[in-house]
């Protein structure tokens, strides 16, 4: 019951601030809302090889290459500037990329380069680059043709030389 | 000899100078199929405004998401369904579940009860919240606005004037049927997806006659450009503002020109990043809508309940100055006047 009185009394004052609201009438209330669009220069890569393969190897007497190409295409459609590199990997010694032999007994490392671009003699950077290449107008796709060389005069031993590459591209 | 092989992965897409490498065999490494998961997020800031008067149906906004859905196939309906809790879950402002109580920072009750949008209160298992049918995406995903609790407060409570409160923890499980819609909550089959709905209710007695409850964030997304033209882009119609006001109140919302206008055009108002800019404007409609410029607002009369409208923002097309990469935002104040 002392409940229900303390309610009433409230109830009255609640019934003259609302009176007071109606004779004021209006108000105003306000909240910020973002708009918001993004901009970005978005790449792409695919890559029309996954493996570079020198084949079955019998004699190192020549130099042998094998060749591939990456296709690098940017939706903005405004000839993005970009830069293909890969790091060394674990098998490099110092700045000689090289195949390692899994055959761990034989314990031994096949010397390989990595080409880049259309003349066929630039050594691809082991460093991340933005530069050296444009892609085309109309969000097309352009080819990075790659070759991989593998100098004559190795000592050959029975096993399967392999390495892991990352290719990656800039921009 | 035996071949001589030198491997080469491939470099993803990637972000300047970040080094993030997709492995070609990241394709075997795919899970199995997953089993349905679903959440809902309601909006707390979203209220009813009590004058004496029943109120019946006000609508709270909740945003529910699903993922792992069958991919192809026949269409999936589904229905959501309370669980045992919904006959023991009082809320945080009362003690018991019907009615259902709201309180007031000085302790005083308001009774209410929370129905489906069908009408039902949600005191027993086995109640039908929300239903409708997965979207046939590839993704396997689903996300909506669903139209699955409202609250129903009984006429004639004398209550001191203030804001009420209740939270209301609520269990529901979704259930799935493949080609026809489920008829009730022991029709299809139970999935292993449940949706835990925790339920905000405030009723405000007394006070400013209107209330902002939810604002939208527009987001245009990923604009295109075609040798330095900007390509045009439209929000979806799906982000909507909440507001209450008190029944019979009119109300107005206008927008400001935000804080990078220029000119008096339609699309005077402007986005920035850095040093560029991009206009775009607002409207009610996709296309053909009024532009919501200077005093041109959108009206309406209060219920008492939740009311929503949409507005659009346009990107024209246009060519920039400049277009520096990145985020570009504006921020407008929406002004609810009554």
């Amino acid at each position: 019951m002392t409940s229900f009185l303390r309610s009433k009394a409230r109830q009255a004052t609640a019934l003259a601030w609302a009176t007071m609201s109606v004779c004021s009438s209006a108000g105003v209330v306000t909240a910020p809302f973002l708009i918001t669009a993004r901009y970005q220069q978005t790449c792409q890569v695919t890559a029309s090889m996954s493996t570079f393969d020198f084949g079955n190897v019998t004699s190192n007497s020549t130099t042998l290459y094998t060749t591939g190409t990456l296709m690098v295409g940017c939706d903005n459609n405004s000839q993005t500037p970009f830069g293909v590199w890969a790091p060394l990997s674990a098998n490099a010694n110092g700045t000689q990329r090289r195949m390692k032999n899994n055959d761990t007994s034989a314990g031994n490392y096949l010397n390989y380069n990595l080409l880049i671009g259309d003349s066929g003699s630039t050594t691809i950077s082991s460093t991340a680059t933005t530069t050296g290449f444009r892609s085309p107008q109309g969000g097309s796709f352009t080819g990075v043709l790659l070759r991989a060389q593998l100098p004559a005069g190795q000592t050959l031993k029975q096993g399967y030389y392999s390495d892991d590459l990352i290719l990656t591209v800039s921009y | 000899m035996r071949p001589i092989d030198l491997l080469l992965a491939r470099g993803g897409r990637r972000l300047p100078w970040i080094a993030a490498i997709v492995f070609l065999w990241l394709g075997m490494c795919q899970p199995a199929a997953a089993a349905i998961s679903c959440s809902a997020s309601m909006q707390n800031s979203v209220m009813v405004i009590y004058n004496g008067s029943d109120i019946s149906g006000a609508l709270l906004p909740a945003r529910y998401s699903c993922s792992g859905l069958p991919v192809g196939g026949a269409t999936v309906y589904w229905a959501m369904c309370t669980t045992s809790d919904a006959a023991s879950s009082t809320g945080t402002g009362g003690t018991s579940v019907s009615p259902r109580q709201a309180r007031s920072p000085a302790g005083d009750t308001l009774n209410f009860q929370l129905a489906s949008n069908g009408g039902q209160d949600l005191t027993a298992a086995a109640i039908t919240l929300s239903s409708g049918q997965f979207a046939n995406t590839s993704a396997g995903t689903s996300s909506g606005l669903s139209n699955a609790i409202t609250v129903r407060v009984p006429a004639s409570q004398s209550v001191p004037a203030g804001d009420y409160y209740s939270t209301v923890l609520l269990t529901a499980q979704i259930r799935t049927k493949s080609g026809s819609s489920l008829s009730s909550c022991t029709d299809g089959t139970l999935t292993n997806a449940s949706v835990y709905l925790n339920i905000p209710v405030t009723i405000r007695v007394g006070g400013a006659a209107c209330n902002i409850g939810l604002v939208p964030m527009m987001v245009l997304g990923k604009i295109s450009v075609n040798s330095g033209v900007v390509g045009t882009l439209t929000t979806a119609g799906n982000q909507n503002f909440w507001i209450t006001c008190a029944a019979g109140t009119t109300w107005t919302a206008t927008f400001s020109n935000g804080n990078n206008p220029l000119g008096t055009g339609s699309d005077r108002r402007r986005m920035v990043n850095g040093s560029s800019y991009l206009n775009y404007q607002l409207s009610t409609a996709a296309s053909g809508g009024t532009s919501l410029i200077d005093s041109a607002g959108i009206t309406g009369t209060g219920t008492g309940k939740p009311q929503s409208f949409t507005t659009y923002a346009t990107l024209p097309t246009q060519t920039p100055a400049s277009l520096t990469p990145g985020l570009y935002t504006d921020t407008v104040i929406m002004s609810l006047s009554y």
